[in-house]
């Protein structure tokens, strides 16, 4: 009896090592294709780097040196952490190997994406380990059940019930009194008062990172910089230190050359998130020879937001904060939903853009839900739709590369 | 790139040294202006139409019979003028001209230094004051009516001056602090003054804990925004292109919300709204707020405008 469980053990671990090593295999694969596509450049190579963070947790720990909080979701106000000497990193995760680890406990039809956050806590090191707190909004269904899938894993949990009514004032009070709870649980942990001033610097700090990065979304409106960089140097932002990324991303931008220019059909990109190393979609919508000009992905445009106050005083500061994580923020979880999918109308005419393609990740449920309605609304408005649902895995790509290109002819 | 909330302080400043000093070297601008140049700073280049309205010779003070004589041509030409001043800068008067918005302006700028929160209305009580200011101006012109023509007592004249904080608040800037006393010569004296004392106080206290608290209350307001729909100058949003982050709502000083919730319409410039564009600086959508000057656009919002405004080089410009 002894035996067998010593001997069921091992074999764990050695799956576990094995699946440790194919999760490395997959990052540097990834890595490595971006390295070599035409379009690359050495300031480029800094954010690949970023993703080389996620196999090797040591490194992270050595990079940033503050306390980590790791966040789900986009709802969180990260100029909160930083102020209070936090280094937040929003968790997500794009690999296809770390499911093994986490499909035995899960729903078959589960979010590939939760799949693979959850995976993350059966490896013997992961970032996810390594964080002081998980933050968790309580956004869409798999994220609200995210604590309690994990709950053996020890890691403190901190939930802020995310009101789901944006433009009703119960719904902006109710998530203010969020905040300034989130403010005195952090208070306690770190052991000391928020400062204000502190705080003002953070959100400058923020500001000049969402000045970049609207810069960078400029660059991509115009066709400087293809969709793909963009979502890559996006994705960085979510584990990087915000001053750093702000620089490097001022430094490409500055440098960036874009390789003889074609005159690709532009295409929106809209739906379910998209991580590194699961790039599968974008980078197959660019070789069927379009550019993705813009996008609302929450791992990428969706992402940064400016922090505008006038009124310096903690509440006025807070209350800023507040409005930015949720007033601003366009996650398909709200029930006002309308202006998101007017601001997409918007954003396809004004940069002259003639499809969508409305990636769908199966069992991300929000956008499968939503996908119809705008299926019509969007065909309705004079453009092109193309639904893609898929997951992490590669054996689709030629069938979606089929359906892309014969999806560019009808944008000719 | 200049920056509209400087010049605004600017051209408030001017005006406020302009409107309550200009008299003493012998600007006169009229008996109709649309703010609170209030006559008693006897400095003043100009006078607050309100005052005027409400008198014998100028506004609703007379007889029905000297209505239809003279006098009532005399009103009429009064109102002409303000007409014109009124639909040339809109509410603008508010936002970048009134000495009293002015002063209000600056006791907020003292309370942000020192660190101290807004007070908050809820939405319900935002939307209960609103008619104040009407009912009012109601008020401000049947006293005179009935004083004119039923019989009220004279020393009910000029109802709103003599209740109104500009007329306690204003003549200080002229060193003179005469209108804080009580007016014993009758009991009809002696009460509107210990109710305009109250006022002034409370006023005073509100004005301190909340941007523009008077102007909630303001019967010009009222009056100027009866006529807003011939103004020169418009608020105009594109709504398709705005997220609803809620920036205008918040910075707003009057805790305007249709500028954020309004989703069809292009006007957004609504009853309450000063011009202060407070809105459009901080709107990070491009072109989604502008200020219009009939089809013009003069000012309007940009992501480019926001990273001017909002963001700071140096930390120490940071920590006011
Ligand atoms: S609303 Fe304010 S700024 Fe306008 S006239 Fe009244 S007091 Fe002056
Ligand atoms: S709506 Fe805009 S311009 Fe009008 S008062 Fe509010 S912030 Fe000022
Ligand atoms: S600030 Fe601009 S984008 Fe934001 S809610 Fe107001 S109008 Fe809309």
């Amino acid at each position: 009896m002894q035996l067998n469980s010593a001997e069921r053990n091992n074999s764990k671990a050695k799956l576990a090592q094995k699946i440790k090593k194919e999760i490395q295999e997959e990052y540097h694969r990834q890595a490595s294709f971006l390295r070599e596509r035409s379009d690359f450049c050495q300031e480029l190579e800094y954010f690949l780097e970023i993703f080389s963070l996620p196999v090797s947790p040591q490194k992270v720990k050595k990079r940033f040196s503050r306390p980590f909080v790791g966040i789900y979701c986009i709802q969180a106000p990260l100029e909160l952490f930083d102020a209070l000497g936090f280094h937040p990193i929003r968790l997500c995760s794009g690999s296809l190997a770390i499911q093994r680890l986490s499909s035995p406990f899960l729903p078959a039809l589960t979010c590939p994406l939760i799949k693979s956050c959850v995976g993350a806590f059966y490896l013997d090191e992961s970032i996810e380990k390594l964080c002081d707190i998980l933050v968790v909004p309580t956004t869409c269904d798999w994220n609200t059940k995210l604590p309690e899938m994990i709950q053996d894993k020890a890691i403190p949990f901190y939930i802020m019930e995310l009101p789901h009514i944006k433009e009703s004032e119960r719904g902006q009070s109710r998530w203010l009194e969020e905040i300034y709870e989130l403010k005195r649980f952090l208070e306690q942990c770190a052991g000391r008062r928020l400062n204000r001033s502190q705080l003002q610097i953070s959100v400058n700090k923020y500001m000049k990172a969402w000045q970049a990065f609207g810069r960078l979304i400029e660059f991509r409106r115009r066709g400087l910089i293809c969709g793909t960089w963009s979502i890559v140097l996006a994705n960085a932002f979510m584990i990087d230190d915000v001053e750093s990324w702000t620089d490097k991303v001022n430094i490409v931008l500055k440098n960036y050359d874009k390789p003889e220019g074609n005159s690709n059909p532009g295409v929106f990109l809209a739906g379910s998130p998209v991580f590194f190393p699961y790039l599968k979609i974008s980078e197959l919508i660019e070789e069927a020879g379009m550019d993705i000009l813009a996008d609302e992905l929450c791992t990428s445009e969706r992402l940064i937001a400016s922090v505008i106050y006038d009124e310096p005083s903690e509440y006025g500061l807070l209350k800023a904060l507040s409005e930015r994580y949720h007033l601003s923020c366009s996650c398909p979880t709200y029930i006002d939903n309308d202006r998101r999918l007017k601001n997409i109308l918007n954003t396809m005419r004004t940069y002259n853009i003639k499809g969508i393609v409305y990636h769908l990740l199966k069992g991300c449920h929000p956008y499968d839900l939503e996908s119809f309605y705008f299926e019509k609304v969007i065909k309705e408005n004079g453009f092109r739709f193309l639904k893609i649902e898929t997951d992490y895995s590669r054996e689709d790509r030629q069938n979606i590369l089929a359906r892309l290109e014969a999806f560019r002819a009808t944008l000719c | 790139m200049t920056k509209v909330y400087k010049l605004r302080f600017l051209v408030q400043s001017m005006s406020f040294a302009v409107l309550t000093y200009g008299g003493r070297l012998g600007l006169r601008l009229g008996h109709c202006l649309p703010c609170f140049t209030c006559p008693y700073v006897g400095s003043c280049s100009g006078h607050c139409y309100l005052m005027a309205l409400q008198r014998s010779q100028w506004g609703f003070q007379i007889s029905f019979a000297e209505a239809i004589s003279v006098w009532g041509l005399r009103a009429l030409g009064m109102f002409a003028g303000f007409f014109l001043l009124t639909i040339i800068f809109s509410k603008a008067w508010c936002g970048w001209i009134c000495p009293f918005g002015t002063l209000q302006d600056w006791i907020t700028f003292l309370r942000k230094k020192l660190g101290i929160r807004e007070s908050q209305f809820s939405w319900t009580l935002r939307d209960r004051l609103k008619p104040i200011k009407y009912i009012l101006l109601i008020f401000l012109i049947v006293i005179p009516i009935l004083i004119g023509n039923a019989g009220l007592h004279s020393d009910f004249g000029l109802p709103f001056c003599q209740i109104c904080p500009a007329k306690k608040l204003m003549p200080i800037f002229a060193g003179n602090f005469r209108y804080f006393a009580v007016d014993i010569s009758n009991p009809i004296t002696a009460f509107m003054s210990i109710v305009s004392l109250i006022l002034t106080a409370f006023f005073f206290v509100g004005m301190f804990f909340k941007d523009r608290f008077f102007c909630l209350f303001c019967p010009l307001l009222a009056l100027i925004s009866l006529f807003e729909k011939f103004g020169f100058l418009g608020l105009e949003k594109k709504v398709d292109a705005c997220t609803g982050c809620g920036n205008c709502q918040r910075v707003c000083p009057l805790n305007i919300r249709e500028v954020h919730l309004e989703k069809k319409k292009k006007n957004v410039l609504t009853q309450d709204c000063i011009l202060c564009l407070r809105c459009v600086e901080s709107c990070p959508q491009a072109k989604v707020l502008s200020l219009k000057f009939f089809k013009n656009t003069i000012f309007s919002s940009s992501k480019d405008y926001i990273s001017k405004r909002f963001i700071k080089k140096k930390r120490e410009n940071l920590c006011n």
